[in-house]
């Protein structure tokens, strides 16, 4: 069965990664680039520079998630009864203790369980693949497409955010200002989604062809 | 060099697919056959590849319409009100925008209104602009001397065509790439979760508050649902064929 299975780069094929048209690799003339035939797209074997421009935005989201937990998000001043500042986490302190576990919880994964996630397995799968240890690929080729997947649910806590300031500005009583972690968090979301679409997963796949190549 | 061919002749048809390429672990299969309404799945790492999908373009033009339609309601209506001191105090999609630029964030501003307002919009209006493509091409080609000659083939036209690039389907082929780039982006269900959030938080909060959604929300769910099955439904495979110029 595995010896069966071909990748397409060693058939010298290629995806079209806009269209998905399978075309037959040629070497193109000097100073002329591969096009898909039929969208006009440049075809790329594999995506470029995926594991250093990914390494640089999960680093840069590593150091977004920081600030944006210490900092806080939204700062309330109350007539009366001082300033709050609140964070992200002190949010989902304050909805546990009004007893609304269930929305703690989501806020809780998709401002905290989401972006760990999506930013340690990254860094997981660009780990396996620089070391080559590749006999989990399988599972990581499936967390990457959960990464994926679920990494846009994160800019929940941004919408909230926005839903919940624009509504309370009641005047005089009470006043919230937008504190420094919501920059922080927006740009953290924005970075790790960039970074999902900038890898590519097929370099997980690569290096058992070329072994087998060389042997 | 056209390997990627499709034989169907009724949208109930078994599709022949002579190569196909897993897009996540770069797998290389032959002669493939996909029942109708089946999925092909990579045997080496389960990534669903292909769809087998009815034609409902015209399903998806209609969806199309409907979210572009809602959208200014969407954006302008009040999402939701509440009356903390007896009088209404109501916001919408564009406010929960404005407050961050009012206060002086323009980052959040901007990664708000991209993800909630424009993304969505620019997925609707592209899906509008290749849809419309195909059905213009596909008018002129059943009826040559028909109506849509007679809007794409009279002079003007030709002169429109002539000072841009290649005609109609050439568009139709580049906003349908700049579709798929944008789509991602489009975060109108994650904005859904948001407002729930927000408003159970100011139920709870101020009991005599009285949060209750505005016709803003009824519209926004409108786009959402466009959105969301636009894109599901979609057989991005029949639209690419139809757009292809080399047939």
């Amino acid at each position: 069965m595995s010896s069966e299975q071909r990748s397409a780069i060693s058939e010298k094929m290629a995806l079209c990664h806009s269209c998905h048209f399978v075309s037959r690799l040629i070497v193109p003339k000097k100073g002329y680039s591969l096009r898909c035939p039929r969208c006009h797209s440049k075809i790329h074997l594999r995506k470029e520079n995926s594991i250093s421009r990914t390494w640089a935005l999960v680093a840069l989201g590593f150091m977004t998630f920081l600030p944006s937990h210490v900092f806080p998000v939204m700062v309330i001043t109350q007539l009366g009864s001082g300033t709050f500042e609140k964070t992200i986490l002190g949010g989902v302190k304050n909805m546990a203790e009004e007893q609304l576990y269930g929305l703690a919880a989501i806020v809780f994964i998709a401002s905290v369980v989401i972006p760990l996630f999506k930013l340690v397995g990254l860094s997981i799968i660009l780990l396996a693949i620089q070391y080559e240890k590749l006999s989990y690929r399988f599972r990581l080729t499936q967390m990457y497409r959960m990464i994926v997947i679920i990494g846009r649910w994160s800019m929940v806590d941004i919408f909230f955010a926005a839903l919940f300031i624009s509504l309370l500005q009641l005047g005089n009583f009470v006043n919230i200002q937008v504190g420094l972690g919501a920059p922080a968090f927006a740009l953290m979301c924005v970075i790790t989604m960039v970074a999902g679409e900038l890898f590519d997963p097929r370099l997980l796949w690569d290096k058992q062809e070329k072994l087998k190549n060389v042997q | 060099m056209a390997i990627f061919h499709i034989h169907k002749t009724s949208e109930k048809d078994t599709t022949y697919l002579s190569h196909v390429v897993c897009e996540y672990c770069d797998l290389l299969l032959e002669d493939v056959y996909v029942p109708p309404y089946y999925d092909l799945t990579c045997p080496r790492c389960r990534a669903v590849i292909f769809h087998n999908r009815a034609d409902t373009l015209g399903r998806e033009y209609a969806l199309v319409i409907t979210g572009l339609m809602l959208f200014l309601p969407a954006i302008l209506l009040p999402i939701m009100v509440i009356t903390p001191f007896g009088s209404a105090v109501t916001v919408n999609m564009l406010d929960g925008v404005l407050v961050f630029i009012k206060q002086g964030d323009p980052i959040v501003a901007a990664i708000t209104f991209w993800g909630a307002i424009a993304a969505p919009f620019l997925d609707l209006f592209l899906l509008f602009l290749v849809l419309s493509s195909i059905y213009l091409d596909r008018l002129i080609t059943r009826n040559p001397y028909g109506l849509g000659s007679l809007l794409l083939n009279n002079p003007l036209a030709y002169l429109i065509r002539r000072t841009a690039v290649g005609g109609i389907k050439d568009y139709g082929v580049m906003f349908f790439r700049w579709y798929k780039y944008i789509h991602p982006w489009a975060m109108l269900e994650v904005y859904l979760l948001g407002f729930v959030i927000t408003f159970t938080n100011v139920d709870k909060m101020a009991a005599s508050a009285d949060a209750q959604p505005g016709y803003g929300f009824y519209a926004f769910i409108g786009i959402m649902m466009a959105c969301t099955l636009s894109s599901v439904t979609l057989n991005a495979q029949l639209v690419w064929q139809s757009l292809d110029k080399r047939r």
